[in-house]
Order: structure tokens, then C-alpha cells, then sequence
């Protein structure tokens, strides 16, 4: 007979489990909860004795699995890796209090204000927005420069440029990423979510993230997240970040009912 | 061994740039990183890969680390975050080989399993089990961590760690055709 859970209560089963691994505590639990209790249970109840035997024995199956270890070329191999590693890891620069980085953009403004105005003056630009479609070419001209060699998960035109990335401190490696297919239709300011995403970790944990939404994070490879908002346009998108807060707080973006990733934000 | 006291103070110098200091940390961590890492994914290049970028996100993030866990489980748990990046990356990338080669019905999966260094009635028992089962497995039954510790490393409470071992190691018992559960 195979026992089941009947006439059992969770609080049963991690008594019994606990005693089959040892870490019951009388001491910490008190005699009726902790080892003594579980020690009772298992000999008052058959049902519960099957399961404490059960787990005992793949215990001991599992302890005698031996444990993997490199070789010495492995390990070598590891310690010059990470050595190179570290040795081409760029000291973070501090970041510019904001007063600095506000002062930065109005300058930059200014100087754009001036040009076009003298642009215009000297008829050389018909309008602003002459000036505006030829500054966004640039802009998407770096990005792809800054991009490099294909398959680095760089991005690809069509694909919005991060908000606050420059091509010089662009990250071919961190690059946001996105599936081929979806990179035409992304019009949605996605890093603006991200980042509002992100400032508002703090309530995730308020978060609900329903069976539907589990399965269709599964789908996308997306297991221990959560949903932190959705996002209605022309379709619907769930904005996901990772459960646990101590992750990286990578951003991704995914199309129901496709449940395809289409947008990843680092 | 480095007591934890010792091995925060370490970090604390990893944290101004002492090169030395950390190569300790390390050492110290190195084995269990690889071995966690190797049972995760199931493949020792793998695995080499997700210990290698386990160490340099130490060496990264040191000053985040706040001394809330011992280092070992803070390295371990970095360690679990990258394998899950691996597996992600593994499952987006349909054309890469996803750990499912640890199934048995598969006929050049025994011999890779020992090839890596497991043992393959373990790695295809442990493989019918869902990541959250097989991950509190990993870390309680074959690594010898504690409660509390698989629990910080897993980012759950000790409650939910017990739970789930408690029903891996059911499962397991019955994918062994346990005697004691017919």
C-alpha cells in the first residue's frame, strides 16, 4: 500500500521529514513539536512510519552520491578565466549628482537650440523636424555601430535604444534583446516601463501573479517570476522581473496570449 | 577552512581591490560552486561557464554583500541565479541542449552523466523532479547545506524548503520503486 496524506497535516509531514534528515530540535521547538513528537508520530502511525522510512532510505541513496569535482586543468582553467576576467572589469565610475547631469542636459539642449536656429536662419533647414529625423538616424547609426559582430545579442534595427545608454558605455553583452520577429512591431517605450518597473520593486512583493500568468512565464522560460504590471496597447504585455529581489533587476516584456519574450531590459 | 567572521572581512578587502583576498574567497567556494552548478545543469563545460561567472559577479557585487548569511551562501546563491540564467538562455535558444538530455530514455545520456562525474541513477531521478524539488535536493541531500541555508539560498522561507524536500524526496522514493511506499 502506497500511504497517502490521509490523517496526516503539513505540519506532520515536516515533523517527519525533519526527523528523517536530522534537523529536528527539542530544544528549539519544544518536546511536542520537535523530535520526541516526530519520534511518536512515526511509531503510532503506520502511515507516517512508511513515509519516514521512505524518506530515510533516499537519504542514504542520495548521500552516497560522490561529489563531482574539476580536474586540476578545469580548475586551472577557471582561475585564468575569471583572473582575465576581472582584470578587463572597468572600475564603475561614479555617477554625476543629478544637479551635475540636469546641468549636462541643459547645455546639450542649448547647444541644439542654437544650431537649429542658425540652421534656419541661414536656410539651410526647412524646419525642426528636418533636424529631430536626422539627429534619430544618428542615434540608431551608433547604436548599431555600437552593436558589432552578429550574434552577441546586440541590438538590431528597429530594436529602441536604451534610455540613458550612449554607444560609448553600450554593452554588447548587456544589450537589451529581443526576438527577431516581434523587433518590428516594438513601438512602446519598453526601457521607460523597465525603469518605472524597477522603482517600484519595493511593492512587488503586492503583487499577484495568477496560474494563467505562471504558465505562460513557464511558456517564455520565465520560471521564478512575477508579473509586475500589464501593459494594454494594440496588444498586451506582462512586465516581469525576477522573484527574488536579490536577482538582477532584469525587466522583460512578454506578448500574450504568444507568451514569447519580445523586449528584455538589463 | 575560512571561519564566516573571517570570510566577511575577506569580502570587505575584495571591496577595495584586494586581488589576493578574493582568490581565498574563492578557493574557499570554488568546489561547491562547480559541484552545485554541475547538478543544476547537468554539463561540466556548462557548469564550468556558470561557476566562472558565479565568481566574477562576486567580485562585482562584494560591496552589496550586507553579512545577512554566511559568504558561502550568499557565493551559493549567486550561484543558483546564474545556473537559472544558463537554463533561461538554454530554453530561448531552441537549437541548444537543454538539460534534458538527463533523461534516461535518451541513449547517449548515461554516458555523459558519467562522463560529467554523476552518478546517472541519481541525475535521471533527480531529472523527473521539478527545478524547485530538485534544487532543494541538490542543495540539502547532496551538498549537506542546512535548512536555513538552502532556504537563504533559495530565497524562501525554511517552511517552504522543508515542504518541497519533503515531496522530492517522496517522488524520488517512488520513481526507485521504493519498497516501503508499495
Amino acid at each position: 500500500m502506497r500511504p497517502s496524506n490521509q490523517g496526516m497535516h503539513e505540519h506532520d509531514l515536516d515533523l517527519i521529514a525533519a526527523l528523517a534528515d536530522g534537523s529536528t530540535s527539542d530544544a528549539a521547538d519544544g518536546a511536542a513539536s520537535g523530535a520526541a513528537g516526530a519520534r511518536s508520530l512515526v511509531e503510532t502511525c503506520p502511515v507516517c512510519r512508511a513515509e519516514y522510512e521512505a524518506q530515510t532510505e533516499v537519504i542514504a541513496w542520495l548521500a552516497g552520491s560522490p561529489t563531482p569535482a574539476m580536474t586540476d586543468m578545469e580548475r586551472a582553467g577557471l582561475h585564468r578565466a575569471v583572473r582575465s576576467g576581472i582584470e578587463s572589469e572597468k572600475p564603475a565610475a561614479p555617477a554625476a549628482p543629478w544637479w551635475q547631469r540636469l546641468g549636462y542636459v541643459a547645455a546639450g539642449l542649448l547647444v541644439v537650440a542654437g544650431l537649429v536656429a542658425v540652421l534656419q536662419n541661414s536656410g539651410v533647414l526647412g524646419g525642426a523636424d528636418g533636424l529631430a529625423e536626422s539627429a534619430a538616424t544618428t542615434v540608431a547609426g551608433e547604436a548599431e555601430a555600437a552593436g558589432g559582430a552578429e550574434g552577441t545579442g546586440a541590438p538590431t534595427e528597429g530594436i529602441p535604444f536604451v534610455a540613458g545608454d550612449t554607444a560609448e558605455d553600450f554593452d554588447p553583452q548587456e544589450a537589451p534583446t529581443t526576438t527577431a520577429a516581434a523587433s518590428e512591431s516594438l513601438t512602446l517605450p519598453f526601457a521607460e516601463f523597465a525603469d518605472e518597473a524597477r522603482s517600484s520593486q519595493t511593492q512587488r512583493e503586492e503583487t499577484d501573479t495568477n496560474e494563467d500568468d505562471r504558465e505562460c512565464l513557464a511558456r517564455a522560460g520565465l520560471d521564478r517570476h512575477v508579473v509586475v504590471r500589464e501593459i494594454e496597447d494594440e496588444k498586451t504585455y506582462l512586465v516581469v522581473m525576477p522573484e527574488d529581489p536579490a536577482e538582477d533587476p532584469v525587466v522583460f516584456f512578454v506578448e500574450v496570449p504568444e507568451c514569447r519574450i519580445v523586449f528584455e531590459d538589463r | 577552512m575560512t571561519v564566516p567572521g573571517n570570510e566577511a572581512e575577506l569580502l570587505a578587502r575584495v571591496v577595495i581591490g584586494d586581488r589576493q583576498a578574493f582568490e581565498l574567497v574563492m578557493r574557499n567556494h570554488e568546489d561547491r560552486v562547480f559541484s552545485v552548478c554541475l547538478r543544476i545543469l547537468g554539463d561540466r563545460e556548462r557548469a564550468l561557464d556558470a561557476t566562472q561567472d558565479t565568481f566574477l559577479t562576486v567580485f562585482r557585487k562584494a560591496r552589496q554583500f550586507e553579512g545577512r548569511s554566511a559568504v558561502g551562501t550568499w557565493i551559493y546563491r549567486i550561484a543558483v541565479n546564474t545556473c537559472y540564467d544558463q537554463l533561461r538562455r538554454m530554453q530561448r535558444r531552441p537549437t541548444e541542449r537543454f538539460p534534458e538530455h538527463l533523461d534516461p530514455s535518451d541513449p547517449g545520456a548515461e554516458q555523459e552523466i558519467e562522463s560529467a562525474g554523476l552518478r546517472p541513477e541519481i541525475e535521471a531521478a533527480l531529472a523527473v523532479l521539478s527545478p524547485d524539488f530538485r534544487n532543494a535536493v541538490i542543495l540539502s541531500d547532496l551538498e549537506g547545506l542546512s535548512l536555513p541555508e538552502v532556504a537563504d539560498v533559495l530565497g524562501v522561507p525554511v517552511g517552504t524548503v522543508k515542504s518541497r524536500l519533503f515531496r522530492g524526496r517522496r517522488l524520488l522514493a517512488q520513481r526507485l520503486g521504493n519498497q516501503t511506499m508499495s
